[in-house]
């Protein structure tokens, strides 16, 4: 990708009104030398064109914007246009100025841009490169060079970071940050610290879960053993009770009683169960609230899916299901009706539900039923008051053989019986609370399995949330390390190996009056710093962005206001001469003073791609210039003169704009 | 455009003192990428998975 300066019309500002055009079937020169008397608008010019191609003028102030206009001036508007390509495509930069406002207002042209669009939009590709801190790398003033000698503006440190693309790291280290802010945002805990405190929480909770476990399992145990120890305790009662004459026979008739009651019992149990299972059945209000339900469903449908076809084919029939014929007329009916009887498969669920409902409530069949039901609460009844009995009659005997039992050997063994009972009672109330289902109350302390087990798998949850949240923190970190010490690692390497490389061609440029560089910093630090000249830091100036240049193989214009005009003699010479390998195209601001001994240097080069312009204000002095003008290449606004050549570029000798007679 | 040999060993060098040199050449490509073109934020952060994967980390995954 390349960009070039393929020329600018300026019209209503404080510099002449121009327009200027470069470029010729796509080609620009490689050097353009633009000669223009001080006073004549070579800043104005140079400042234009940094904000045309960065969009900086949208900021500016009213008073800045006013600053534009002429002096005396009362055009309401001005207008800057800047041409630009980029590699081949043109791109034009449109800033209107409006005086009375105090305001810019962009346009860009671009094919890559649809054509002409509002605003300053810069097509992606050179986005990068047309900012206001990358563009005064390549537009620039001598004040530039002087600038890369003082550690406060940190120039050759910026130099270096945009030219050879240090710049990318911190774009890479940027990119990473803003991922895991979007990616964490929202969440609690983000940190290792955070991701501790859930770690510690489910350690507790997985201890706690083992803990109750193990609890739980030794109370069942526990009460299964209590139970079997009960259970021979009692029976040991009744062998004793046995043993007794007395009591023998009546003890195993009422065990027998006792036994055959209790499964009577349970008989009776499952078969009203078996009843209560039909509501309809257990009160007459169940049965009517069904028969409402089923009434306020929709009308029977059929499901679509599989009926549908049960239409098609009957109208194909001769006859109805109902044993008539099917004419055409009955057949178009079908038809034309069947999806009034077809639904989703729902349908099939809610037909079901009213088929049960009708062969379950109502009529013989519930009446018939709810008498059986009746007669097996009659016969639950009977069971529980037969085992009551029984077990009452068998308590009572037990009691008195308890009564007969002098040596209180019965007792004794009841107690036991009592206190194995009371030890399963309380077991069975801890794995009643140990099993419960989670309540919202539940905290870290409760003995619900269910609930500890459910905050569990919520601590289970929140740490692997965290662990990717830290995780890609850590990432994140270790990208921005990566980035910033590559940074420092290139910087280094970049400063060193590009002293050795300015100080090698300032031998040969100051020859005779060397200067050298001690380190590149933030800024250039030269071997006696203080005793160089304006000339000797120029070069300096040049030399390094030259090799920065080089270095970072870029393709720019390089636009410079005044490059010879604080040099000596000697110096002009060597900077003339290394100008033309500084880049593609080379546009110089300048005054006629500066053409000794710079020019020739300049042109002994080889390069005969010079583009000579000579530009002036139209004024009572430099009416006489007018007069004067070659025959070709000139141009004239209302208030400018451009000659285009380079013969008139070297005999114009007005070095300062004349003052208006 | 290319980016300069000293960018590249400077970051082969920089993960080499970090340990993480799998995460060199995923860098690198996401820099030669952006050196040549304007990269849209889809493809930004199709390098940045590239690269996080490469980078070694001391985070646990909590056992969880």
């Amino acid at each position: 990708m390349k960009i070039r300066l393929a020329g600018w019309d300026s019209t209503g500002l404080r510099s002449p009104d121009v327009k200027l055009s470069l470029a010729e079937h796509g080609k620009v020169p490689r050097l353009v030398l633009l000669q223009m008397p001080n006073g004549t608008g070579k800043t104005t010019t140079l400042n234009l064109i940094q904000a045309a191609m960065t969009g900086s003028a949208a900021n500016w102030t009213a008073e800045q914007i006013g600053d534009l206009q002429r002096a005396g001036a009362t055009n309401p508007t001005g207008t800057f246009v800047l041409r630009l390509l980029v590699d081949t495509s043109p791109l034009v930069f449109e800033i209107h100025f409006d005086f009375v406002e105090g305001a810019a207002a962009y346009r860009t042209s671009s094919p890559s841009l649809g054509g002409v669009v509002e605003g300053w939009k810069c097509p992606p590709t050179v986005r990068r490169f047309l900012t206001e801190s990358f563009a005064s790398l390549f537009v620039f003033d001598a004040e530039f060079a002087d600038r890369l000698l003082k550690p406060q503006f940190a120039e050759a440190e910026r130099a270096i970071d945009a030219l050879c693309q240090l710049d990318l790291l911190d774009r890479t280290a940027a990119v990473a940050e803003s991922d895991w802010d979007r990616a964490s945002r929202g969440q609690g805990a983000r940190t290792p610290q955070g991701l501790n405190l859930y770690r510690n929480r489910r350690d507790s909770l997985e201890k706690r879960e083992k803990d109750l476990s193990r609890a739980l399992k030794g109370l069942k145990r526990n009460n299964e053993l209590l139970k079997e120890e009960a259970a021979q305790h009692e029976k040991s009662i009744a062998d004793r009770i046995a043993e007794s004459q007395k009591f023998r026979e009546q003890s195993q008739e009422l065990r027998e009683r006792v036994s055959n009651a209790r499964l009577r019992l349970a008989a009776a149990s499952l078969q009203v169960m078996a009843y209560v299972r039909q509501p309809q059945l257990l009160d007459d209000r169940f049965g009517r609230a069904l028969i409402a339900f089923r009434d306020s469903l929709d009308r029977a449908r059929l499901p679509e899916a599989s009926s549908r076809q049960f239409f098609l084919e009957l109208a194909e029939e001769a006859e109805c299901i109902c044993g008539r014929p099917i004419s055409d007329h009955e057949r178009g009916q079908i038809l034309e009706h069947a999806s009034k009887y077809l639904g989703d498969e729902l349908a099939g669920v809610i037909n079901a539900i009213k088929a049960d409902i009708g062969q379950h409530v109502g009529g013989d069949v519930r009446v018939a039923e709810r008498q059986l039901y009746k007669v097996s609460t009659h016969e639950l009844g009977a069971a529980e008051a037969e085992y009551h009995e029984a077990d009452t009659a068998l308590q009572a005997l037990t009691a008195e053989a308890f009564r007969e039992d002098e040596e209180k050997q019965l007792m004794s063994i009841q107690a036991q019986i009592t206190e194995k009972r009371g030890q399963i009672e309380e077991n069975e109330d801890q794995i009643r609370e140990i099993e419960r289902s989670a309540r919202s109350t539940d905290d870290e302390n409760t003995l619900c399995l269910a609930a500890i087990r459910k905050q569990l798998r919520e601590a289970r949850d929140k740490i692997a949330e965290i662990s990717n949240t830290v995780r890609m923190r850590q990432e994140t970190v270790a990208i921005q390390q990566l980035a910033a010490r590559s940074k420092i690692i290139a910087r280094d390497k970049l400063r060193e190996v590009l002293r050795v490389e300015c100080n090698e061609r300032l031998r040969r440029i100051l020859a005779n009056d060397p200067i050298q560089i001690k380190r590149i910093g933030q800024s250039l630090e030269l071997e006696k710093q203080r005793g160089a000249s304006v000339g000797q830091t120029l070069a300096v100036g040049y030399t390094f962005l030259t090799s920065v240049l080089h270095r970072g193989s870029h393709d720019f214009p390089l636009i410079v206001d005044s490059p010879a005009g604080s040099l000596d003699d000697k110096v002009r010479r060597e900077v003339g001469a290394m100008i033309p390998v500084l880049c593609e195209q080379f546009t110089a601001f300048m005054i006629p003073t500066e053409r000794p001994y710079f020019l020739q240097a300049l042109e002994s080069r080889g390069t005969d791609d010079i583009r000579y312009l000579t530009l002036f204000r139209k004024s009572s002095g430099t009416q006489t210039l007018i007069q004067g003008l070659p025959n070709h290449g000139v141009t004239q606004t209302t208030n400018a003169v451009l000659v285009d050549g380079r013969d008139y570029f070297n005999q114009f000798e007005l070095a300062d704009e004349p003052e208006e007679s | 455009m290319p980016i300069d040999p000293e960018l590249i060993a400077s970051v082969e060098e920089a993960a080499r003192e970090l340990g993480q040199e799998k995460a060199a050449q995923r860098l690198l490509k996401w820099l030669k990428d952006m050196s040549e073109r304007e990269l849209d934020s889809a493809e930004e952060l199709q390098h940045l998975a590239a690269l996080r994967s490469a980078i070694k980390t001391d985070a646990e995954d909590g056992g969880a």
